[in-house]
């Protein structure tokens, strides 16, 4: 929120000069000046991108100055996501200051909020840094608390939280922060689970009975509305449990292959059981497939019309051979027999 | 946050009790800002905010003006420490800049004072007002406060400071 001190600007230059004014090299103090005003600036200013990113990626400037150059692109529009990769690469460092780590986390959850293109990016990112253990404490709370804004999406890192609210030396606010963060996750596996396989099922349910066996040893009374969000969740993934063996069932013929294969024995099956059929029961066949094609609606019309064409082509084949060919047979020898009684 | 310095406090104490030109106190602005400073230091935080903003209130536009000026001239930055007389004149006369500049830097301590003794729901609120309050006394890079012990220094470098310290803001 912006309050009315920040609203003023005692002789600040108009953002159409910042971007030239921020590519030199300012005093620290104007240049301070100059990132919050940008901040301040928003929509006018989104142009300036470009300029705040080479500003972030600079190690020569103070990391407090990178800071503020990091809260201005938050402050942009859609543009943000030009700078989400100088982000990545200051959470992913291990020698940053921690404040400007801090800030870049902040700002990179708060761009993949509103962004979706950069969300599956973002939650990789701040899911690896978290499963880092060389993280500081304020590192750690903002990871955290990144995580937590993710809901569902972030369930990768379920182990990292449950380490940090395991770690004997994590402080009260640290597993309060961890523990929400796991209902966050936990609250969203319904619908977020919905589509899951069995074997993604399985491990969520693992991962959770983890959590809820670490927040029960944490006290029960403390993770109250925690444990309930994790409660709930693993009935949710229980219930889906018990349809597993159709659910594999479900899988293996959704899966193409098997589906091709299947249609392709079937129309063989077809083919083969029409060609035995009399020509004379493939007319009505015709004749009641006309009728459909006619009558029908769309979506019955296109297989009526391929099935029609089978018949047809049938229809247009030489007669059947086989059952000739028997009685052709028995009436060949019975010529045979005769022929050879009438030889003299 | 880190501890406030301590030995900011004593200049302040002493900008207070010992400062000549302030002892005299004849502007309004620097009176303003001198019962701001001394509630501040008996731990009236919140009367030093309301004095601080008194003074901001009544001197800001003419500080903005000064500050403009300065700027738009490409005025050189007055220097910090001792600063040669007739220099020390020029930096003098530019009172409701240094002034305003001196209380927005005395309302971000007095808010930074409040929270660290506020519940957890106040504290945040209590922050932000402080960091507010520092980015603004750090847009007056003209002001300049006077030590008693002979030298000057720049509100706006020690807003800097202060909100180089405090955590990312979310």
């Amino acid at each position: 929120m912006l309050g009315a001190e920040s609203q003023w600007q005692p002789g600040v230059s108009t953002p159409a000069r910042l971007p030239g004014v921020l590519a030199g090299d300012q005093n620290p103090e104007d240049e301070a000046v100059l990132l919050r005003d940008l901040r301040n600036a928003i929509h006018e200013a989104s142009y300036v991108v470009p300029v705040l990113v080479e500003f972030i990626g600079n190690p020569a400037k103070t990391p407090y100055l990178r800071r503020l150059a990091i809260e201005a692109l938050e402050c942009m529009d859609t543009e943000a996501v030009e700078g989400v990769k100088s982000l990545e690469a200051i959470i992913s460092s291990d020698n940053v200051d921690d404040a400007l780590a801090a800030q870049a986390i902040i700002t990179l959850s708060a761009i993949a909020v509103r962004c979706d293109p950069v969300r599956k990016v973002a939650v990789s990112t701040i899911s690896k840094s978290l499963a880092r253990a060389t993280s500081g404490k304020l590192l750690t709370r903002e990871l955290i608390r990144a995580v937590g804004s993710f809901g569902f999406e972030a369930r990768d890192s379920l182990d990292a939280l449950v380490a940090i609210i395991a770690k004997p030396s994590t402080d009260l606010q640290g597993g309060s922060l961890a523990a929400k963060a796991v209902a966050a996750i936990a609250k969203d596996t319904n619908p977020g689970a919905k589509n899951f396989g069995p074997f993604e099922l399985l491990g969520l349910e693992r991962k959770l009975e983890q959590a809820e066996r670490i927040l029960i040893a944490g006290g029960p009374g403390r993770y109250r509305s925690e444990l309930g969000a994790l409660e709930e969740a693993l009935a949710y993934l229980r219930q889906r449990k018990d349809f597993l063996p159709t659910m594999v069932a479900f899988q293996a013929i959704r899966s193409p292959v098997v589906l091709v294969i299947a249609l392709y024995i079937v129309l063989l099956l077809a083919v083969a059981l029409i060609k035995r059929c009399r020509r004379n029961w493939l007319l009505p066949i015709s004749t009641w497939l006309s009728r459909l094609e006619i009558e029908s609606p769309h979506w019955v019309k296109f297989p009526t019309v391929r099935v029609g064409g089978c018949v047809a082509y049938l229809l247009l084949l030489p007669p059947v051979p086989t059952k000739r060919t028997n009685r052709g047979k028995r009436n060949h020898t019975q010529t045979k027999e005769v022929s050879v009684q009438q030889i003299p | 946050m880190k501890t406030i310095n301590r030995s900011i406090l004593l200049v302040f104490a002493a900008l207070v009790a010992g400062s000549p030109a302030l002892s005299a106190a004849s502007s309004p602005n620097e009176k303003m800002t001198t019962l701001a400073w001394e509630a501040f230091l008996a731990d009236k935080y919140q009367q030093a905010v309301a004095l601080a903003e008194r003074c901001i209130k009544e001197f800001r536009r003419t500080a903005d003006d000064m500050q403009k000026e300065l700027k738009e001239h490409g005025a050189p930055s007055p220097v910090v420490g001792s600063v040669p007389e007739p220099e020390r004149t020029a930096i003098f006369n530019r009172g409701p800049l240094n002034d305003v500049a001196s209380c927005y830097f005395i309302k971000g301590e007095a808010y930074a004072r409040l929270a660290e003794s506020a519940r957890a729901a106040e504290q945040k609120e209590m922050l932000a007002q402080a960091r507010l309050a520092y980015e603004a006394a750090a847009r007056y890079t003209y002001a300049r406060t006077w030590d008693p012990q002979g030298w000057f220094w720049s509100p706006a470098k020690k807003a800097n400071e202060r909100l180089e310290d405090m955590a990312p803001a979310r």
